[in-house]
């Protein structure tokens, strides 16, 4: 089934084909919710916010357009929003393992997991905009041109903006090893 | 190339995006330039991290997820409640309550007294009332009374009259 069959199945009133829109796109929302809150709690409420947003707005939606650019942006404001609010990170906890890493060679394994974990806690001393195009790119996989049409920005900025992310944290690692 | 221009280019090294030319050119320094080598191996381990940071959906959230088409509907059939109501009725509990706590203990004594002296007035008010009703009943039954003397039993008392004197003179 494509997004846009599920999009007007969903409007019917079709449960499977919300299920579907859930199955698609709740993880890449939750992991930008996690990568802005760093608390679990408020990300699953935010996540729950977006998709009720969604299911609201779905009759407002053009099926020619692009569903994952149109919750990619509601994500990202909702997220940059609560950011805001809460720059003082009262809420902020340390992000636990739920990590699967290969389990070949034990000490290789424990050295990974903990360079996993550091990693994890330090993309929260980016700024937003950076976070956002890193967790796109890097935790979502999307393509350059996949996260320009999402943002609604140039390629080049999501370039320049991904490069400097990473160096950012490289410079942190490496600060912190 | 200097290092300020390695490291823009650093990641689009590494995911293979750039020309030829910048490509060779990259690795020419990064070969003679060992902060930016140590650098570029970072940047390759942060890219290949990145995937793994990946977390799944809890469980409980994907269940609240799939649950929000009922949810909207049970919204919808909920009947719209007056919420400026229910606030002055909260006030107006609330009120009592703390009145309560004046009249019945002694954490405010200026309070206590104020609340004392208005319930003194209020049962004095009470009682004036009462006796006034009751003086006002009795006036007023007083009034009944003579009325109907007047009235009602004056016309029988007529009627009486005429009746026993016609059968009076009757009899007689």
């Amino acid at each position: 089934m494509e997004i846009g069959q599920a999009v007007e199945l969903c409007l019917k009133g079709d449960q499977g084909a919300w299920n579907m829109i859930i199955t698609t796109y709740s993880k890449m929302v939750y992991n930008i919710a996690l990568n802005f809150t760093y608390n679990y709690d408020d990300a699953a409420d935010i996540v729950q916010d977006i998709f009720l947003k969604l299911h609201q707005n779905l009759h407002k939606f053009d099926n020619s357009g692009n569903l994952k650019g149109w919750i990619t942006r509601i994500s990202k404001n909702y997220c940059i929003d609560h950011w805001r609010k809460n720059k003082k990170n009262k809420n902020m906890v340390e992000l636990e393992d739920n990590l699967v890493v290969e389990k070949d060679d034990p000490e290789q394994f424990n050295i990974r997991k903990s360079e996993i974990q550091f990693l994890k806690n330090k993309i929260k001393l980016l700024d937003p905009e950076l976070r956002m195009t890193l967790v796109m790119r890097d935790i979502e996989g999307m393509a350059y041109s996949e996260i320009a049409k999402n943002l609604d920005i140039p390629q080049g900025t999501v370039k320049s903006r991904i490069n400097r992310a990473r160096l950012k944290l490289a410079k942190i690692v490496m600060g912190g090893k | 190339m200097d290092c300020i221009k390695a490291e823009e280019l650093l990641s689009e090294y590494i995911e293979d995006e750039l020309s030829e030319k910048l490509h060779l050119e990259i690795e020419e320094h990064l070969e003679h330039c060992p902060s930016c080598n140590r650098l570029c191996v970072s940047l390759k381990d942060i890219i290949n991290i990145g995937p793994k940071l990946h977390e799944e959906v809890p469980f409980y959230l994907k269940n609240r997820l799939l649950y929000i088409p009922e949810l909207i509907e049970l919204q919808k059939e909920e009947p719209p409640t007056n919420q400026g109501l229910k606030f002055i009725a909260a006030m107006i509990g609330t009120a009592i309550l703390l009145l309560n706590v004046f009249y019945f203990t002694n954490i405010y004594p200026e309070g206590h007294s104020f609340m004392h002296k208005t319930m003194s007035k209020i049962e004095r008010f009470a009682v004036d009332t009462k006796e006034y009703v009751l003086q006002k009943d009795s006036v007023k039954n007083n009034l009944l009374i003579s009325f109907l003397d007047k009235n009602i039993f004056a016309d029988d008392e007529k009627d009486f009259i005429s009746w026993n004197g016609e059968n009076g003179e009757g009899n007689g």
